[in-house]
């Protein structure tokens, strides 16, 4: 049985657009990690000035917090594609939001650390 | 006319009580004009006619002889086997419910039919002084649909989701949406908008590939979409609580499954866009957890990171940066291809696409592995 209350549209056009944002967070990600940043980030040093900038702090944050969603979404579109009944789909869902919450606070406690410069 | 040469057609055999399905290899003489069907014919009058298949009209109008042919979907009455090598493997259609050797059952895509709206039903009768309305040649390219069942057996989608409503009944849905004929298109718009409706179509377009009667249902599919995201919104109801009927439990559902995402027999590039995708797709998940892990040691200082960047420097870890960067790249490119043909927007540019996609990964992979090299050295 499928759910008439579906938000199946939503979370198409929530991982399409999740993915779009991540092309373009990505690509400053790449350029400013390799090319903005002078000959790259390759010592301790290097990196933990660069993160404590806070553009590229936020910027980081922000990209971690998309690609752990687009991720999420895809994880549950391939549960779909094999035929997950709608009974256990709140229980994915479910699962995968925890998934999320974990990586992304996991992610933010990182950069946290690192900006404190730990160890 | 030229004499006829020998072809070894191999086929696949299945009783209802036997224990696993198994091929049996008939040597069969063809001509140049010869068709799959004629030779099973042959087969079943001069060799087995204890060979189960369908097929009706000779002519590709009834769709009822629709076959697997060296892992393509075909109609076996319009299908030469000459050209085809000396050993040509013939299988019944996938995702549907097996009867017996090339016979399914195709009594759950019917029904999934009237669900979406078919068959469309005229209000009054054409008369002599009745002309077709105009613009009606963009309708008939959805009502040529033969119900033969190709598009379903090609999809990797039905391949593994039993609810999914299939390429053919949602192509059917979008015929009734353009034309209603006195139906609510927003009682189909709302039957398609659903987790296992057009929503679960990853666009490989193989439905549109296969389709003997160029129906199109990849671009339905996308079409619908369109109009579900920017046309009037589909009202929530008991139209939307469809589903697809249960397979009789006659023989093995033919479901093929994960395999079915691997087959490369008859394929095209859409195809393999999305299996490419969904493989890098799980790749970059399980990069995105590990390039967590391997942070941490930013946290534990100075040290542990410089351990790391020497390892970084391996050859070894080079080439896997390479391949890394060959899934962010098709996987972000080919992303913008699949929402874009997804809404709409390209759907009958999708094989270009692929092809640009391709090409830019390439360029940016070549550019970017330059840059790695560059920086080690």
């Amino acid at each position: 049985m499928t759910d008439p209350t579906s938000r199946a549209k939503t979370w198409w056009l929530l991982q399409a657009l999740s993915g779009l944002a991540l092309v373009l967070l990505l690509g400053v990600h790449f350029v400013a990690q390799h090319y903005v940043a002078q000959g790259g980030l390759r010592t301790y040093a290097q990196v933990v000035a660069y993160v404590r900038h806070p553009a590229v702090a936020a910027l980081e944050a922000i990209f971690l917090v998309v690609v752990a969603v687009h991720a999420a979404l895809g994880l549950r579109a391939v549960a779909l594609d094999f035929g997950l009944p709608a009974a256990r789909q709140r229980s994915l869902n479910a699962a995968l939001a925890v998934g999320v919450v974990l990586v992304v606070g996991y992610g933010l406690w990182l950069l946290a650390q690192v900006r404190g410069g730990a160890g | 006319m030229s004499s006829p040469s020998t072809v070894q057609l191999r086929v696949f055999r299945y009783k209802p009580g036997d224990p696993a399905p198994h091929y049996d290899t008939f040597a069969v003489p063809v001509t140049p004009r010869t068709t799959v069907l004629e030779a099973l014919q042959a087969i079943r009058r001069d060799q087995d006619p204890g060979l189960m298949l369908r097929h009706s009209c000779h002519h590709a109008s009834c769709g009822t002889c629709g076959l697997r042919v060296d892992g393509q979907e075909v109609l076996a009455c319009v299908t030469p086997l000459a050209d085809r090598g000396p050993v040509v493997t013939v299988e019944p259609l996938q995702n549907a419910p097996l009867l017996g050797d090339l016979v399914v059952d195709m009594g759950p895509f019917y029904a999934v039919f009237t669900q979406a709206g078919m068959p469309l039903v005229r209000s009054t009768e054409a008369t002599a002084a009745s002309r077709p309305a105009v613009g009606i040649e963009r309708l008939t390219r959805f009502e040529n649909c033969l119900e033969c069942g190709l598009c379903v057996s090609a999809c990797p989608v039905a391949a593994t989701d039993p609810l999914y409503l299939g390429p053919a009944a949602l192509a059917a849905a979008w015929r009734v949406v353009q034309e209603p004929r006195g139906q609510n298109p927003a009682r189909a718009l709302a039957w398609v908008d659903q987790e296992h409706g057009c929503w679960r179509c990853h666009l490989a377009f193989e439905c549109s590939t296969v389709c003997p009667n160029d129906v199109q249902p990849g671009q339905a599919i996308a079409a619908l979409r369109q109009r579900l995201v920017l046309g009037e919104p589909a009202p929530p109801g008991p139209a939307a609580a469809a589903t697809r009927p249960a397979p009789a439990p006659t023989g093995p559902a033919r479901r093929v499954g994960l395999r079915a995402w691997l087959d490369p027999r008859g394929r095209d590039v859409g195809y393999w866009a999305f299996v490419l995708h969904r493989l890098t797709g799980l790749a970059l998940v399980a990069y995105l957890l590990l390039h967590l892990w391997v942070l941490r040691l930013l946290a534990r200082g100075p040290a542990a990171w410089d351990e790391f960047i020497a390892l970084a420097r391996s050859p070894l870890f080079l080439a896997l940066d390479g391949l890394l960067l060959f899934g962010v790249l098709f996987h972000g490119l080919n992303g913008v291809r699949v929402a874009l043909v997804g809404l709409g927007a390209a759907a009958r540019r999708q094989r270009g696409l692929f092809w640009a996609v391709l090409l830019l990964t390439l360029l940016l992979l070549a550019a970017g592995v330059a840059a790695l090299v560059a920086a080690v050295h």
